[in-house]
């Protein structure tokens, strides 16, 4: 996938300036940046469900704006920060939507099945597939969107926020899990983050936002310093060099 | 667990099936001609016999076209429901009734010779109703409040409408003045006809779109995630359910309340999945309907109460007790 020249603006505001960048294969990219920087806006744009103004995201070479919406959502799975199903519900049924872009006439359902298999497994949500999803938690229900969106088989992975509204010990589950499709399922992923230390933990690549602006970018070690820090969300804060790489102190 | 569930949903339907078989035997002898199961069965397929032929003329016409409405209303609710994320959505309350009933009262008044396509123009004046009070709440999403205060008062301009019309027209406008009363008590084997056909295709309609009707109920970019234009399906959904509200409202007048009770009733009973709920609406829906039409025949006979005087009653404080307690009964 590749951003190129990306403008937008919500009226007159300006919030994504000539924004490109291209994704790298097999690599968790993360955006980050402070609130109102445009990564939002860009997460949407790079997911279909806002147009830029001028510039273009392509999937393949082709613009995404020229694709369906079907066709789309076999090659890149979303997973939205926020999300409500029916109390009734069964994780199962809800993973199974996941497989809705491969229907059609030449539905197959074996294949189906084993990609639903696949998708429970992965996120080890097979043990209550036959709850429903108003009986689990918090972190039960995010692994279950994830599910959803794994059961879509596609190659790239995008995130918008997945550990919001979870707690600490969640955070890690799903960041793990996360980590675990990039590396033995070569799953390409794009997320949006808010925690700096975790971006830096989980990341191979980072994308830092500014006012609709990327200020800089590249390997984690290489683009966090203090300077950076600064620049990105306005705030002095200690950068210390660990042996599992740098840790801002957020305190 | 799982099966205690299944088999509440099997019974569920089972016996909502023999209520409504029961209550059609009720109602076909209730009133001044009266009859023996044996009479009428023979005066309905072997001789002919007077009573049963009253019974038949007058008695069944109503009491098929208050189990089509009563069916396609509740159905016609549960797709609104979905389409507008909205437990309290309800194609009268919402003005769509009203809407269908004022365009269908004039055409009936002013043009007799289109009666026939009496469902085309009152379907075409829910479709009116249905985009004003879409088009009126829609900011960024269906915020449930929004609809229901802009339905409400559009209902309140077509009824005024519809009241205005009637009083200007004196007497001489009586059939359409029983569509505005929603009074069934005259009803021909012509009117179950027209009724039947629209209704069926609705019906058949809602059933093939059920599967997507689930989807309405995740966020509107996961279902876009998924790969289905969500905006598309919503439109299609709506114009099924305008439908189904728009051609009972033709022929049966308009009706309030039946889309809100039945759906709610329904999702207690066989759950959201709309495979089950729409079928079950259906049964559920002409059961309510038939039972309220019935009822209102015998309560003060030899007068009676129009169904939709006795929805409306029953509905009100049905429709108050789920504001109260919206956010619990939808989506979680």
């Amino acid at each position: 996938m590749e951003i190129k020249n990306i403008e937008f603006a919500y009226g007159r505001q300006k919030v994504l300036n000539d924004i490109s960048f291209k994704l790298r294969d097999g690599k968790i990219t993360t955006v980050i940046g402070a609130n109102g920087c445009g990564k939002s806006t860009l997460f949407n744009i790079m997911t279909k469900n806002l147009k830029p103004q001028r510039g273009k995201v392509l999937l393949n070479g082709e613009d995404i704006q020229n694709l369906s919406l079907k066709s789309f959502a076999r090659q890149v799975a979303i997973v939205h920060q926020y999300n409500t199903a029916p109390c009734d519900l069964t994780v199962e049924k809800l993973v199974s939507y996941g497989r809705i872009a491969h229907g059609g006439f030449n539905r197959n359902y074996e294949e189906d099945q084993k990609y639903i298999k696949f998708a429970m497994d992965i996120t080890g949500v097979c043990e209550f597939s036959k709850k429903q999803i108003s009986a689990l938690s918090g972190g039960q229900k995010q692994r279950v969107w994830i599910a959803v969106a794994l059961a879509q088989n596609t190659k790239i992975l995008l995130l918008d926020e997945p550990t919001t509204y979870l707690d600490i010990r969640y955070q890690i589950e799903i960041l793990r899990l996360i980590k675990k499709l990039n590396t033995e399922y070569k799953m390409t992923v794009v997320m949006v983050l808010h925690d700096i230390n975790q971006s830096i933990a989980y990341s191979d690549y980072i994308l830092a936002m500014k006012e609709g602006k990327i200020l800089s970018e590249g390997a984690p070690d290489e683009v966090i310093n203090e300077k950076l820090i600064k620049e990105v969300y306005g705030i002095e804060l200690k950068v210390e060099n660990t042996e599992k790489g740098k840790f801002v102190m957020t305190i | 667990m799982v099966i205690d569930m299944k088999g509440k949903k099997i019974l569920s339907f089972v016996i909502i099936t023999l209520l409504l078989l029961g209550l059609f035997a009720v109602s076909v002898n209730s009133g001044s001609v009266k009859v023996s199961y044996t009479q009428l069965l023979r005066g309905l397929f072997i001789e002919y016999d007077d009573s049963v032929a009253i019974i038949y003329d007058l008695r069944f016409p109503r009491i098929i076209i208050a189990m089509l409405s009563g069916g396609a209303l509740a159905v016609s609710g549960v797709l609104f429901q979905a389409v507008l994320k909205n437990p309290l959505a309800d194609p009268g309350i919402i003005g769509i009734s009203s809407g269908a009933s004022f365009v269908s009262a004039v055409i009936v008044a002013y043009f007799p010779a289109l009666f026939l396509f009496t469902p085309v123009f009152s379907f075409l004046g829910g479709m009116a109703a249905c985009l004003i009070v879409y088009g009126l709440s829609y900011k960024n999403g269906f915020s449930p409040l929004r609809i229901i205060l802009v339905g409400v008062a559009v209902n309140a301009v077509f009824t005024g409408l519809s009241s205005a019309f009637n009083s200007m027209g004196g007497q001489s406008y009586e059939s359409a003045s029983e569509l505005l009363n929603a009074n069934i008590s005259m009803k021909t084997w012509e009117d179950v006809r027209l009724l039947a056909v629209y209704v069926v295709i609705g019906l058949i309609f809602a059933f093939v779109i059920a599967g997507r009707c689930n989807l309405l109920s995740l966020e509107d970019k996961t279902v876009r995630s998924l790969g289905v234009n969500v905006t598309l399906l919503r439109a299609v959904v709506s114009v099924a359910a305008v439908l189904l509200a728009s051609i009972t409202t033709a022929v049966a007048g308009a009706i309030s309340f039946v889309g809100l009770i039945v759906p709610h009733m329904g999702r207690l009973l066989v759950g959201s999945e709309h495979k089950l709920l729409i079928p079950f609406s259906a049964l559920l829906g002409a059961f309510v309907m038939l039972l309220a039409d019935t009822a209102g025949r015998l309560i003060v006979y030899p007068y009676e109460i129009s169904p939709a005087v006795i929805m409306s009653i029953v509905g009100g404080p049905f429709f108050i007790i789920l504001l109260k307690r919206s956010d619990k009964t939808y989506g979680n």
